[in-house]
């Protein structure tokens, strides 16, 4: 029997192989895609939102020495959805998931509105050149009100690696987004200064 | 008088592929019940403890338990235990009750407790805020937690992983934004404790942002050893220490 993840490795492939044929086809006509980012979206919610992920090496090593199953299957899963989009190349797998986090995000499938919409915008963090950031900032910029709420609602890891830190932070302070409050604002900002390599202990970042 | 604010999270629905988590509806409520009963908390002369409920995974898992659809009688009713869920739900109904919230109000009306239904979290810091200022002795919690906050509901994903939905979670940056219900808070030497797995560090934050004691899980805690056989008789002490599958729960308290 094939093990899973061979089988996995093999889907995206030849998901990748039809890509490449229509490399110019904008990613709503690539359904192949479409599927492996979602797919590889609802892994990596876990992250932030599963009940049992090790979000700190400590809470890995304790895992691992306790040998505690869902903790791992958790940590596994979450692995192997940043293997899946780091599969896929960047400049398919960036439009697409800008699409979908459009479409996810405002959907009443309360699936789709959690795990797709927020796993899609923590699949930002793997997008971190100029030339990504600039297409993800000019993209928030266009998104209705609602979704740039979400985005700057809760804390993603991706705040932490903009290249352009000043860029973003002029940006958002004009955006027009729900805050809750002053605090939650300036806590936003605040993190756009702050390097990744404060959280180098979170399990997400590494590699 | 001060106020002792327990706030209450929920079950997920029953998943036949999730052995782990919350086979029964009653895991966060038993304790606290246990706790009422057996003058647990510990009540100071004046204290009003307040029962803050989370109130849709109670209404989601009744309607799921006390109702067999046409859909379910096709499915295997070992693996889901729809003809055993149904039963428990009829018992219920038998003693009078009309849901599992309905059950839990008359808990709460008979050991004294003050109810509060919830529907999101951020009614949560509401409730807090309709508080006379200087009367919260403490603060407690019961249900799921991640060390990135509490999670009042919980639901699985496509492959039964235990996740959940952001608009059910009070995340730790929250405490933050919720500073000015520091004058809320009484000078009191009682702890305000946590019950959930990793708590440790919404425990901490609690404590920095409202300077009162505060207490939570390093690791995983299970309200399962309610069931279980102990020689620790106080029901929210067991929790606190009985070792799970990540080992000590390593109960840490910030002062």
């Amino acid at each position: 029997m094939m093990p899973a993840f061979s089988m996995l490795s093999c889907a995206i492939f030849t998901s990748l192989l039809s890509l490449c044929v229509g490399c110019n086809a904008s990613s709503k006509q690539q359904p192949e895609l479409r599927a492996i980012l979602e797919k590889s979206f609802e892994k990596i919610y876990l992250a932030t939102n599963g009940l049992e992920y090790p979000s700190s090496l400590s809470m890995l090593n304790n895992c691992i020495k306790h040998n505690d199953e869902g903790c791992l299957k958790s940590y596994n899963e979450v692995l192997a959805g940043k293997k899946m989009i780091k599969s896929v190349p960047p400049v398919n797998a960036l439009d697409a998931t800008l699409d979908i986090i459009e479409s996810a995000c405002l959907s009443k499938d309360k699936n789709l509105a959690n795990s797709i919409c927020y796993g899609g915008i923590l699949s930002l963090y793997f997008y971190d050149t100029p030339e990504q950031d600039s297409k993800i900032l000019s993209r928030i910029k266009i998104y209705p009100k609602k979704i740039k709420s979400i985005i700057f609602g809760t804390d993603f890891f991706w705040f932490y690696n903009r290249p352009n830190k000043a860029v973003w932070i002029n940006a958002i302070s004009s955006m027009d987004i729900n805050w809750r409050n002053d605090i939650h604002k300036q806590h936003t900002l605040d993190q756009f200064n702050k390097g990744i390599v404060e959280f180098k202990d979170r399990t997400f970042v590494m590699k | 008088m001060s106020n002792f604010v327990i706030l209450i999270g929920g079950p997920a629905l029953f998943k036949g592929c999730d052995k782990a988590h919350d086979q029964r509806w009653s895991n966060y409520i038993v304790p606290l019940q246990l706790a009422a009963m057996n003058d647990l908390y510990g009540k100071q002369a004046g204290e009003v403890v307040h029962w803050v409920l989370y109130e849709p995974p109670y209404r989601n898992r009744w309607q799921d338990d006390s109702v067999i659809t046409k859909e379910e009688k096709l499915e295997d009713d070992g693996m889901n235990l729809h003809s055993i869920r149904k039963a428990a739900a009829d018992k219920l109904i038998a003693t009078g009750a009309s849901s599992y919230i309905n059950k839990i109000k008359t808990m709460a009306n008979i050991y004294g407790v003050k109810y509060k239904g919830i529907n999101s979290p951020s009614e949560f810091w509401l409730y807090l805020e309709s508080l006379v200022d200087n009367s919260i002795s403490r603060i407690w919690y019961s249900g799921h937690a991640s060390n990135n906050g509490l999670m009042l509901a919980l639901s699985h994903n496509s492959a039964c992983g235990a996740v959940a939905f952001e608009g059910d979670m009070i995340k730790i940056n929250r405490i933050h934004e919720n500073r000015r219900l520091l004058k809320k808070f009484g000078k009191t030497k009682q702890v305000s404790k946590f019950y959930g797995c990793y708590t440790e560090g919404f425990a901490e934050t609690w404590n920095k942002v409202f300077g009162v004691s505060a207490a939570g899980a390093k690791n995983k805690i299970d309200f399962g050893v309610v069931d279980r056989a102990s020689n620790i008789v106080n029901i929210m002490e067991r929790i606190e220490k009985t070792p799970t599958s990540t080992g000590n729960p390593e109960w840490a308290v910030f002062k």
